[in-house]
């Protein structure tokens, strides 16, 4: 042993994880050396670089290399990059892993990345097989090869991943064999400048499984096979890159164009919209001044025990909006805590609609309404599903028209206000929930008249406030007739 | 139709044969004829204005000329209507000269009735001729040169100067042809490079030059006025807008090899300039000798010495498709190699070096920094044994010509070497001295007389080696005495051959060649720049050998033809192309396929299938004419009822 | 004479890189790719075996000058198991 002096890369590499698990004669560890170079001839800064690899032979990869990394579950490297990436836009993320990891179980999520236009960098090992699990075939099985599922020859049409990811937006598609270190590192150099999706297929021996039985039994014999069998072209035509046997394997950078990345994307939409020009990179999105919400520290007015307040009604009649409006009110504007749910079926109108509220002079643990205490029911379907939660001591407000509440205990205090008739003598039944609204905050002493308006406000669309606020009045006015509950 | 037939004397030529006055009796008894009379010398000024006047006076509509060939005088004649207000194809010529007086000289009474025949014959023709109008069709009037040598050099900056564009495609890396190999220039000793690097840099920066290096013309397509050429760009592997000539590359490259621009004396990189004055400045790889291939890159020495990143193993071959107006050949020569010498040890000994050799090693930026050395060891030798005439005016060899430039290189060489080495010895063998040119009798002479060379007149028959030294065996025809001389090195001057990429790029430009592959001139004396080609110009050694200042001269020849044919926006062409009956033709395409043009395709129009003819690519060689079964093609003014009329004439009676 | 015949008179004036190779037996697994691409064929496979049992790279004899640090086998060695450190004061061709 004569171990006197150093590798070169020595600082790019987790020796103490050596020898790694691949096999001798294997592509991966060859792409892995490019790579590893290539980083170091690029004078690319290490602490901006982060590798994620998946579940295969060519995932384990990350652990290799001294860079920080990740090792994922199995397909989905490349959400993980697209989270990383997101939340760090200054990251420079590669993702290093296989055929079967990237185009057969994490097959969509490489063409919605690709589509997208993410700014990750994928380098797919393509070694025709899934190597790690036996040698199966998969996704990029050349047709009449063998696998350890096609002992009789394969019969399925692979990918051709080229056209594959051209025709879903890649921004910069290549394909190289293993054998094409030069090329190799002159792309993956050119990847790591270029902005936008990048994906570098690398045509890799596999010469324990497929290469074995189709009679190229060493990585030597695969290097070589591939060396003759290789067109390089200076533009290929990603149509032409269907890998057969008997037809040389096209390589050559297919697409390298410049289009804005998905942030470019975002950012250029949603400036126009919010008035955003800043996307500071941690997740955290500055609102212009006026939409800024002080969350103040306010204390629960008094203590009040946890009421579970459940509503319920006909889809489209504003259930989900007069409970948000309700939970509003109470919290950010009176201070107690409040939970919130909603419920609702699959039609966008007429079918079934629930919410609950929980108000709480302390935090709120669960977050259902399990035995609600108030029920606001504005449908008689509403009312007959909901019947069984009324107990002896529930409140219960209803639409006059529309509910005839029977069969229920004598004790039960019933509040009725004509909202939908009221409200279309306003001019629109929409806003029943409203005047229901108003009804409420008569006779229930959770918040006061400003804090429900000031809810209303801010829960309504532009430009209805007014309006709104003349149906709570109605509602209100009506509710001050009984007197508070 | 009213004929007039003018028949010539040619001075004794034709009237010393031919019975002229029994002719002239003759032939104004035929048909049509109103006029007709001889004249001694027709092609003359006053015989032009002879005919002229008669045109107007007696109202002739059609003119037989009987005198020389058409060639000689066709055009002479034609202008003659012209100037009297006739259209030029209603003139016919009978040849009563080179195809008649001159071959039958021995029998005048058979000449003078073949005489008779011919003009009927012409006559026939003529009845059914019809007036014709050139084809005027715009000129591009931008021009190509192929030949990057000081031929082809000057062409390209004469024409650029004159306010055209210029395409110039050099096959090697870089300009200069031989004239960049040689040390210095007889008979003033300029320094060459010194002379012609200035004028390379020019054609560099000219903005109305386009210069296309290591690159070959692939395919013409047209004619004079429209030339569609293919160039072929070969791949460089480096990218010429981002070599800086830093030269950073060459130092890291592994690969050793020959350098051809050293004559193989000198030695460069497999990533290379040829010579430090390249233009232009840009390397070339050649992938041959290095270490890499298309299908794999192993050694990345230089990509990764280059700091512009101009190095791109990726780069494949390029076509650039281009218009021009005009072409000038100008590829130089070549010389035969010493292994077509093995009398002289050619191929055989390595101090058996031939002339350009000698300009290697002569040269101060050569390998040798300017110093004669033997390539066997290194040595100055104290003598040298030349030989002229080597494989030249050879006729068993097959080059019975005189290679014209070795008389004066070789006293040259011989000066220059007893300017190095005083005390050395030099032999020249030779034949006769050709010294023809503006001072070079005065610079031979001086050599012979200052320098104290001997000149033996006579032949070498073998050179042999003999330990360190080389034995040449010779004979001196002065005194009559076999001679035998010890040398240290050999020099012959071996004959010049054509550099015309053997006889590819003549059948590319579909102009003729000789028998010894120089391209041919359409006259030897009056027009030694211009091909049979029209639009297509000579100019260097690739039409004969020639030294510098001829091939200089030649070049602004050609240039100033191709500036006088752009002195038109557009060029008439002769209207003698054929054309298709279209009511006969069946659309076979037995005509597409027998036209050497190309200028023939199969249309369908109104579901009838027909032949159309390019008239602009046309040559009006009349091949289709006579491929076709139907008779449905025509080639104006030589149709096929002319040409049978003329046919059933000579025939009769 | 015939280009590839004729001896440069100038070779002293060309250098040409030279490399010192290094190889890590121990971490070889014997896939031969150094060995078969290398441009100058300065590498053979050993007799011996490593510790893991395979035949690993080692320089021929009398060729342990002559790499050109082309760094091919630096490259595409799987192990990071064969590198060539820069020679200062180049070979001549």
């Amino acid at each position: 042993m004569q171990i006197k002096k150093e590798h070169p890369l020595e600082r790019l590499l987790r020796r103490e994880r050596m020898p790694h698990i691949l096999c001798t004669g294997c592509g991966i560890g060859t792409t892995m050396a490019n790579l590893v170079e290539a980083l170091e001839e690029g004078e690319f800064d290490l602490d901006k670089i982060s590798v994620v690899s998946g579940i295969g032979c060519a995932g384990r990869v990350a652990g290799y290399l001294n860079l920080d990394g990740f090792h994922t579950t199995h397909g989905r490297p490349i959400a993980f990059a697209t989270g990383l990436k997101l939340t760090n836009p200054d990251l420079t993320v590669i993702v290093f892993s296989g055929d079967g990891d990237l185009a057969a179980i994490g097959g969509n999520h490489l063409i919605h990345a690709a589509r997208r236009n993410i700014d990750i960098k994928v380098i797919c090992i393509n070694n025709f097989t899934y190597g790690m699990t036996g040698g199966q075939l998969g996704p990029t099985t050349p047709s009449g090869t063998w696998s350890s599922t096609s002992v009789y020859g394969n019969y399925e049409i692979p990918f051709n991943l080229p056209y594959l990811l051209c025709a879903c937006g890649a921004t910069y598609v290549a394909r190289w064999t293993s054998a094409h270190a030069h090329h190799i590192k002159n792309s993956i150099i050119e990847a790591m400048h270029h902005k936008g999706f990048s994906f570098i297929e690398v045509i890799s021996a596999c010469p324990v499984y497929w290469g074995r039985k189709n009679k190229l039994r060493t990585g030597k014999d695969m290097v070589k096979f591939f060396l003759e069998h290789t067109e390089i072209k200076r533009h290929p035509d990603p149509r032409d890159a269907l890998i057969q046997m008997g037809t040389p394997i096209l390589c050559g950078v297919f697409v390298n164009e410049k289009r804005p990345d998905y942030l470019d994307m975002m950012k250029a939409q949603l400036s126009k919209k919010l008035g955003i020009s800043e996307f500071r990179g941690d997740g955290k999105v500055t609102l212009p001044e006026e939409e800024k919400k002080v969350v103040s520290e306010m204390r629960p007015p008094k203590e009040i025990k946890l009421t579970q307040i459940k509503l319920a009604g006909l889809g489209g009649q504003g259930i989900a909006l007069l409970g948000l409006i309700m939970g509003r009110a109470a919290s950010i504007f009176e201070g107690y805590s409040t939970v919130y749910t909603q419920e609702y079926g699959p039609e966008a109108r007429g079918g079934a609609s629930s919410s609950g509220l929980i108000i709480s002079s302390r935090a709120v643990n669960m977050p259902y309404t399990t035995a609600p205490d108030i029920l606001v029911i504005m449908a008689q379907g509403a009312f007959r599903k909901y019947r069984k939660d009324i107990r002896e001591n529930s409140i219960i407000f209803i639409d006059k028209d529309l509910v005839r509440p029977k069969n229920i205990p004598n004790s039960v205090k019933v509040y009725a206000i004509p909202a939908t008739r009221m409200a279309e003598k306003l001019g629109r039944a929409l806003v029943a929930n409203i005047v229901m609204l108003g009804f409420f905050t008569a006779i229930t002493p959770y918040f006061s008249v400003e804090s429900a308006e000031k809810a209303v406000k801010m829960s309504v669309p532009k430009g209805t406030e007014e309006f709104n606020l003349t149906a709570f009045k109605e509602g209100y006015e009506y509710g001050r007739q009984y007197g508070r509950a | 139709m009213r004929v007039g037939v003018f028949i010539c004397h040619c001075g004794r030529n034709i009237a010393s044969v031919v019975d002229v006055h029994w002719l002239k009796n003759e032939a104004a008894k035929l048909k049509n004829v109103v006029f007709c009379e001889d004249y001694i010398y027709l092609c003359s000024e006053p015989g032009q204005k002879f005919i002229c006047e008669k045109i107007k006076e007696l109202n002739l509509t059609h003119i037989i000329v009987a005198a020389c060939t058409p060639s000689l005088h066709g055009e002479t004649f034609s202008r003659t209507l012209e100037s009297a207000g006739l259209n030029r194809y209603l003139l016919e010529i009978a040849n009563i000269r080179e195809q008649c007086s001159w071959v039958h000289q021995n029998t005048p009474k058979i000449a003078t009735k073949k005489a008779l025949k011919l003009i009927e014959a012409a006559l026939a023709k003529l009845t059914y001729a019809k007036p014709l109008t050139p084809l005027r069709v715009p000129m591009i009037r931008k021009a190509l040169v192929i030949g990057g040598g000081i031929a082809g050099i000057q062409a390209a900056l004469d024409i650029a100067n004159g306010g055209f564009e210029v395409y110039l495609v050099e096959k090697e890396p870089s300009l200069g042809g031989h004239m960049a190999q040689l040390s210095e220039t007889f008979p003033t000793l300029d320094c060459s490079s010194c002379i012609l690097t200035p004028k390379m840099v020019e054609v560099a920066h000219h903005k109305n030059i386009h210069l296309f290096t290591y690159a070959e013309v692939k395919n013409i397509e047209g004619t004079v006025g429209n030339f569609e050429v293919t160039i072929l760009k070969k791949p460089r592997y480096v990218w010429e807008d981002k070599c800086t000539g830093c030269n950073d590359c060459v130092d890291v490259c592994p690969v050793i090899v020959p350098n051809e621009f050293d004559q193989g004396l000198g030695a460069r990189k497999a990533i290379y300039i040829p010579f430090p004055q390249a233009v232009p400045l840009v390397y070339t790889i050649d992938l041959e000798n290095c270490l890499n291939s298309k299908k794999l890159i192993v050694c990345e020495n230089c990509f990764k010495a280059c700091g512009p990143r101009a190095i791109d193993f990726l780069m494949e071959e390029e076509e650039v498709k281009i218009k021009v107006g005009a072409i000038i050949v100008a590829t130089g020569y070549d010389l035969i190699p010493l292994e077509a010498l093995p009398e002289y040890g050619g191929g055989r000994y390595q101090d058996v070096i031939t002339s350009l050799d000698l300009e290697r090693l002569l040269s101060p930026s050569g390998p040798t920094g300017g110093v004669i050395r033997r390539p066997s060891d290194g040595k100055i030798p104290k003598s040298i044994v030349f030989i002229q005439c080597a494989g030249s005016r050879d006729p068993e060899h097959g080059r019975p010509y005189c290679s014209k430039i070795c008389c004066m290189y070789t006293a040259k060489h011989a000066l220059l070497y007893k300017h190095a080495v005083p005390e050395g010895k030099v032999y020249i063998f030779y034949i006769d001295i050709r010294a023809a040119g503006k001072r070079y009798e005065e610079f031979v002479q001086r050599i012979v007389e200052e320098e104290r060379v001997l000149y033996l007149r006579g032949k070498v028959s073998k050179v042999f080696r003999k330990n360190e030294k080389l034995v040449v065996l010779g004979v001196d025809t002065l005194t009559g005495r076999t001679v035998e001389i010890e040398t240290d090195m050999v020099v012959v001057a071996p004959a010049i051959i054509s550099n015309n990429g053997g006889k590819a790029l003549a059948q590319i430009l579909k102009t003729p060649i000789d028998e010894f592959g120089f391209f041919t001139e359409i006259h030897p004396k009056l027009r030694p720049v211009e091909s049979p080609a029209i639009g297509i110009y000579l100019a260097g050694a690739a039409q004969s050998p020639k030294d510098i200042s001829e091939s200089v001269a030649q070049a602004s020849a050609a240039a100033s033809k191709v500036l006088a044919l752009f002195s038109q926006k557009r060029i008439a062409l002769e209207p003698i192309k054929a054309e298709v009956d279209v009511k006969l033709c069946k659309g076979c395409g037995i005509c597409v396929k027998t036209c050497p043009f190309g200028a023939i395709k199969i249309i369908k129009k109104k579901k009838k299938k027909y032949a159309q003819v390019s008239k602009a690519v046309c040559q009006g060689c009349g091949s289709c004419m006579g491929a076709c079964k139907f008779r449905a093609i025509n080639v104006a003014h030589f149709t096929l009822k002319q040409l049978f009329s003329q046919v059933d004439a000579l025939l009769e009676g | 004479m015939a280009l590839a015949q004729r001896k440069p008179l100038n070779l002293e004036k060309f250098k040409i890189p030279r490399g010192r190779v290094i190889i890590f037996e121990e971490l070889c697994k014997g896939c031969e790719l150094c060995i078969e691409y290398c441009p100058k064929q300065i590498l053979e496979l050993s007799e011996d075996y490593n510790e893991r049992g395979y035949h690993y790279p080692v320089l021929k004899s009398g060729m342990e000058d002559e790499c050109i640090y082309c760094l091919f086998c630096q490259e595409v060695c799987p192990d990071f198991a064969i590198f060539s450190e820069k020679v200062e004061g180049e070979g001549h061709g």
